[in-house]
């Protein structure tokens, strides 16, 4: 069922072009009108990759599950809002994966006093050090090379707010930059990943 | 907080990692800037490609439990209301980002807040392959639209200032105060203006007021409850409240039947107070 055979990669770059965009911007299409059969493809083709962005974020695994579940139900709900010329397929699916991800952590945190010095110890859990399949996978080794060419404050600042779900001014606090110098890494860290990766949006 | 430079937040804003109260207003940027819109689209597919460093394949239990619950649930049709949809996206040619002086002096406190898309590029999107040009012809008329059929020439290069709509305008304001409450999961911020007397409720994770009952708001002037409007449906909204919001020493938000009520429901589920 799954689209991206074991041990095959198809790539998804972010441009609408790949195959694997295609065939979930056509799936995207399917499940606005109500096909379930096309949710289970899109499903199968991308929950990896969910998930382990959830999972990354949230760190436990049984709320991840309830994340990456509610994320797809917005999928599904919102199919019909997807659009191939605003984005590839794959970063409209990330989008909402990250933000559902965001979302816990942060109201998590109203609840609980979160002691920044010690999550970014917890954070800097190195890129190399994540899951096996990761390994198999040639996008992420792709990703992981491209990742290596930006400064260590680029990564840092970056990973810290991607997979931490923390804002730019709790990073800035986080890695004891000048305020306001935050944002402008990740940006920087960002536009190098994107040249590097040779996306056009 | 009052005034500083949208662009410089369009990667953290590509990567959530900006507060509701930011995003707010990149938002409302965004809606009338084809040059920011573009480069949080590239910035957000590049974001997008991280997720293959973590790929982790979720239990199977999840799957069925993915697809039983999807199949008690409608799609939405096209029509786009919903703030959590990505930015949009030209592909070429961006239109250059308007000098916009995000410290504008007020202009308009009775337009609505502006759309954040284009019906008209909604529509032509079910093609799903509408070239880029026409997207902007659709973002162009979406900012005519927003702004209560104002002509609004956002590129020329004399324009220092912008149509903002109320809500903008306080966000935006100079002497602008920000208040912020959490209840369980939802936030609730409260941004006033007292030049403007102005205030505007900005609320995320909001979960839906009861069946038949909405959220009311109230300014408290001294031991006053003051009506200040209702809360739209919806997990995530800007809210305009109505009324002189300069004296009130806090915000209220209670449940009232739908349609609202006079003298509020007590007791409120939240208070921001303002001092």
């Amino acid at each position: 069922m799954s689209l991206v055979p074991e041990g095959k990669s198809i790539s998804t770059s972010g441009t609408s072009t790949s195959p694997l965009s295609e065939e979930l911007a056509r799936l995207l299409g399917a499940c606005s009108l109500g096909d379930e059969a096309a949710f289970a493809k899109l499903y199968d083709a991308t929950a990896a990759r969910l998930f382990g962005l959830v999972l990354r974020t949230v760190r436990d695994s049984a709320q991840a599950e309830e994340v990456t579940q509610d994320a797809y139900l917005d999928i599904w709900r919102n199919s019909a809002r997807f659009d191939a010329d605003r984005g590839s397929a794959m970063s409209w699916l990330m989008t909402i994966g990250h933000r559902k991800a965001v979302d816990r952590v942060r109201s998590a945190e109203a609840t609980r006093h979160r002691d920044t010095a010690y999550q970014a110890r917890e954070q800097a859990i190195p890129f190399d050090q994540t899951a096996e399949e990761a390994h198999r996978n040639l996008d992420g080794q792709r990703v992981r090379r491209a990742l290596d060419t930006l400064t260590e404050t680029q990564r840092s600042a970056l990973e810290l707010a991607y997979f931490g779900g923390y804002t730019h001014r709790e990073v800035a606090a986080m890695l004891d930059l000048p305020l306001g110098t935050a944002k402008t890494r990740i940006r920087d860290g960002l536009i190098r990943l994107r040249d590097t990766l040779g996306l056009e949006p | 907080m009052n005034s500083y430079d949208i662009n410089s937040l369009s990667g953290a804003y590509a990567v959530d990692a900006v507060d509701d109260v930011e995003r707010t207003r990149i938002e409302a940027h965004l809606a009338t800037c084809s040059a920011c819109q573009f480069e949080v689209a590239s910035l957000r597919s590049a974001a997008g490609e991280l997720p293959s460093v973590t790929v982790t394949s979720p239990p199977p239990s999840l799957r069925t439990s993915v697809l039983r619950s999807i199949s008690s649930v409608r799609p939405l049709p096209p029509d786009m209301t919903s703030d959590e949809a990505p930015a949009p996206q030209p592909d070429r040619a961006p239109a250059p980002c308007a000098p916009v002086d995000l410290s504008a002096t007020p202009t308009d406190l009775s337009a609505d807040p502006p759309v954040p898309s284009s019906l008209d590029s909604k529509r032509a999107e079910r093609s799903r392959r509408t070239p880029a040009r026409q997207w902007l012809a659709g973002a162009a008329a979406a900012a005519v639209v927003a702004t209560g059929g104002l002509v609004w020439h956002p590129w020329s290069p004399d324009s220092g200032t912008v149509q903002l709509t109320a809500s903008q305008q306080v966000l935006q304001a100079k002497d602008a105060q920000r208040f912020e409450e959490k209840v369980g999961a939802a936030t609730a911020t409260i941004v006033r203006s007292p030049g403007l007397k102005k205030a505007v409720m900005v609320t995320a994770d909001m979960p839906a007021a009861p069946e038949g009952k909405v959220y009311g708001l109230w300014f408290q002037r001294g031991t006053r409850m003051v009506k200040a409007g209702l809360v739209p449906a919806g997990r995530a909204n800007t809210v305009l409240l109505e009324g002189d919001a300069s004296s009130a020493q806090a915000v209220g938000i209670t449940i009232e039947p739908a349609g609202g009520s006079d003298t509020p429901t007590l007791p409120p589920v939240a208070v921001i107070s303002l001092t």
